[in-house]
């Protein structure tokens, strides 16, 4: 079972209101999430993710405050089973190894496919309800 | 690309009405450039041998190529050439203008020759235009600026393709745009690590307010918040694209957010190392790196 009462709960978290649009519209018309949190930066990420302890996270990289790597990094120290995705335009080496070594279980290149998300959440929130 | 390019020249040059322009532009998805117009335009065929080969058609059911080849106006070779470069844009869309009366044919190759000189295209750089060779358009810009341009090249080049793929299939960089005015609402993206460059686009509000529409899909009557993220968002697509790129030949490179530009930033003063002015629809977008 999900941690929140049976009901999905995703939080994006992406400076753009473009994309956390995009992504809250996509997540509950399509992948059948309960509730979706949004995060402008990593600040509120954590903060959200601490009252919250959301089933996924989708992380941007290249954030305000504080950036998606120290954000997954102080999350994932909080919570060791925390399922944070990474989702970049940005996928260097340098990023996709930081990301691995912080514990993200995936990486998606922006510009999103639908598709791709779905599938995404599919396989991760599965996870979270066994 | 040259077509949009060509089309913008008549238009500017009062040849050709804005109407006149936008049903040949209708017109040239459903035609492709006849052998008769390649010909003239390459300078293989005067405007008088390619009306007698028209006529010859008329009373034999042979191809312009045979008859043009039968008659000594062209080679075997040029005619290969030629049919290869039948999926040229804009001398299709000289044609268009040829047969509904808007030219002549004599005074559609004096356009051309006005539009050619106007541009200041070399010929490698009008080959490029017309085969629409991002590389080779961008590698035109930066002709007789030095050594050491191919990390400038392969930015400008990635964001031209990045524009075809989500924004406007049919845009051009335009060598004929005017400096970038004074004051134009702009992005930046600024880039750190192992090299120190700056990220900036701009353009009218319509321009970017069009960018924004395309790249989302969605209607944004006006340039507001969503709108203004659109086109951080699309900055920041093909600035990620470029970190990966950069990171592949070994050179690392990280990002800050991208941000709107305050028309007093002293960024906005430094000489950029490139800009590049891409025509749009609703005009014409910059796209600069300082570095």
């Amino acid at each position: 079972m999900s941690k929140n009462n049976g009901k999905s709960v995703v939080l994006v978290c992406d400076d753009s209101v473009l994309v956390r649009s995009m992504m809250r519209d996509l997540m509950q018309n399509e992948g059948g999430v309960g509730e979706v949190l949004e995060a402008r930066d990593g600040l509120e990420a954590v903060a959200l993710y601490r009252e919250h302890r959301p089933d996924l996270v989708f992380m941007d990289i290249v954030m305000p405050q504080k950036n998606g790597l120290e954000a997954l990094t102080e999350i994932r120290g909080y919570d060791r089973a925390a399922r944070v995705v990474m989702a970049s335009s940005t996928g260097t080496h340098k990023n996709l190894k930081a990301a691995i070594d912080a514990g993200a279980c995936d990486f998606i290149q922006k510009p999103f496919e639908k598709e791709v998300v779905l599938d995404i959440l599919h396989r991760h929130l599965e996870g979270a309800w066994e | 690309m040259l077509s949009r390019l060509f089309g913008q020249f008549l238009l500017q040059e009062q040849l050709v009405t804005a109407s006149q322009l936008a049903r040949a532009f209708v017109l040239m998805e459903e035609t492709r450039p006849l052998l008769g117009v390649l010909a003239m335009a390459g300078g293989q065929m005067t405007p008088e041998q390619v009306k007698e080969v028209h006529e010859a058609q008329k009373r034999s059911d042979r191809r312009f190529g045979q008859i043009a080849v039968e008659k000594g106006y062209l080679s075997v070779e040029a005619l290969e050439t030629l049919l290869s470069q039948q999926q040229s844009r804009h001398l299709l869309l000289g044609q268009i203008l040829i047969e509904k009366g808007i030219f002549s044919s004599e005074g559609f190759l004096k356009a051309l020759e006005a539009y050619r000189e106007a541009s200041g295209l070399s010929a490698a750089s009008y080959t490029a235009f017309d085969r629409e060779d991002i590389d080779g358009i961008v590698a035109s810009l930066f002709t007789g600026q030095g050594g050491g341009q191919e990390l400038l090249e392969n930015y400008v080049a990635l964001f031209v393709r990045n524009v075809i793929r989500f924004v406007d299939p049919g845009v051009a960089i335009d060598p004929l745009a005017d400096a970038a005015p004074s004051g134009l609402p702009a992005f930046r993206q600024v880039f750190s690590g192992d090299r120190d460059l700056t990220s900036l686009l701009s353009g009218e509000t319509a321009v970017l307010l069009d960018l924004a529409r395309r790249y989302s899909h969605l209607e944004l009557p006006t340039f507001d918040e969503t709108a203004e993220a659109a086109v951080g968002e699309f900055l920041n697509l093909v600035n990620g694209l470029f970190t990966v790129n950069c990171s592949d030949i070994g050179i690392e490179l990280d990002m800050s957010p991208p941000e709107p530009v305050g028309i007093k930033d002293p960024l906005r003063r430094r000489k950029p190392a490139v800009i590049a002015p891409l025509r749009l629809p609703e005009g014409i977008l910059r796209v600069s790196l300082i570095g």
